[in-house]
């Protein structure tokens, strides 16, 4: 019966969305909580929001559909992250990928992140991420002192 | 930036570290760019992983200085060892020594007991 292989993700804002069990359980969260409830069909996910629920199913699918194939799961990922770059989606794929313990797309979100900090100045740094500078004027250039070292050919923008 | 955790921050740079895209700049400016950020940039293991690619060599003295600490220890070991035979033997021989001197000693003493009673037999005769 077709029930009986899918399960329901409910997301923080009440909608639902059916995904095979095979799919659901990449997630080691979800796989426990279909360990301990097996009679439940639908998993409430307080956390995660509808969007972003979609996008971890899309990546959950897209990886069951992959099998063992790394070649084939590495074009899917590439394919997966076109296009993502709003830093408030990412952050809130890698805090969804991290409580739902999906370590591949965690890896994936994670590495992405790291990619866009590369070479960025800490003015970029704090504007991407929006970060509230809280040293006091000495303290940066005291800190800017210190690291002075490292820092020449960095991008200012 | 408030809503990850130090936690996830933490993983962005150790993957960031892993696969390179995240250099020894990228960490500095983390440091400068706010007070959180800067404790979780300055972590040692962050940094050791560069010290390891950038100098592999050092990773490479460190084991190579304990091999031959290693090998310093027991040539010492086997050194003592040698002392510790060499000094049983001398005590062996040194015990010889004095057993020889006694039976020396004891064989004189014997001998000085001959020697009288010839004389005195000579004078009996």
């Amino acid at each position: 019966m077709a029930e009986e292989n899918t399960i329901t993700l409910k997301s923080s804002d009440g909608k639902e969305f059916l995904i095979s069990k095979k799919a659901a359980t990449l997630s080691e969260t979800i796989k426990a909580m279909v360990e301990e409830d097996n009679s439940s069909s639908v998993f409430p996910l307080t956390v995660v929001d509808s969007k972003t629920l979609a996008d971890v199913i899309t990546f959950l699918n897209k990886h069951v559909d992959c099998g063992d194939d790394d070649d084939k799961k590495k074009s899917c990922d590439e394919e997966f992250m076109a296009g993502k770059d709003d830093m408030k989606d990412l952050f809130d794929l890698v805090v969804a990928a991290n409580y739902l313990d999906v370590k591949d797309l965690l890896d994936l979100i994670c590495g992405k992140i790291a990619d866009m900090m590369q070479g960025k100045s800490p003015e970029w740094v704090r504007k991407t991420f929006n970060i509230q500078n809280d040293f006091s004027p000495e303290e940066e250039a005291k800190v800017r002192e210190e690291y002075a070292w490292a820092h020449e050919g960095v991008e200012e923008d | 930036m408030s809503v990850l955790p130090d936690e996830m921050w933490i993983r962005i740079l150790e993957n960031g570290i892993e696969s390179k895209t995240l250099d020894y700049r990228s960490l500095c400016c983390l440091s400068i760019s706010c007070r959180r950020l800067r404790m979780l940039a300055v972590e040692d293991s962050l940094w050791s992983n560069f010290l390891l690619t950038d100098f592999p060599s050092i990773s490479n003295m460190y084991v190579e200085k304990y091999r031959s600490y290693e090998k310093d220890r027991e040539q010492k070991r086997l050194a003592h060892r040698r002392v510790l035979r060499i000094e049983s033997e001398i005590a062996v021989y040194l015990r010889r020594i004095q057993e020889i001197k006694l039976q020396l000693s004891e064989k004189k003493e014997k001998m000085n007991k001959a020697i009288a009673e010839l004389l005195n037999l000579r004078r009996v005769r």
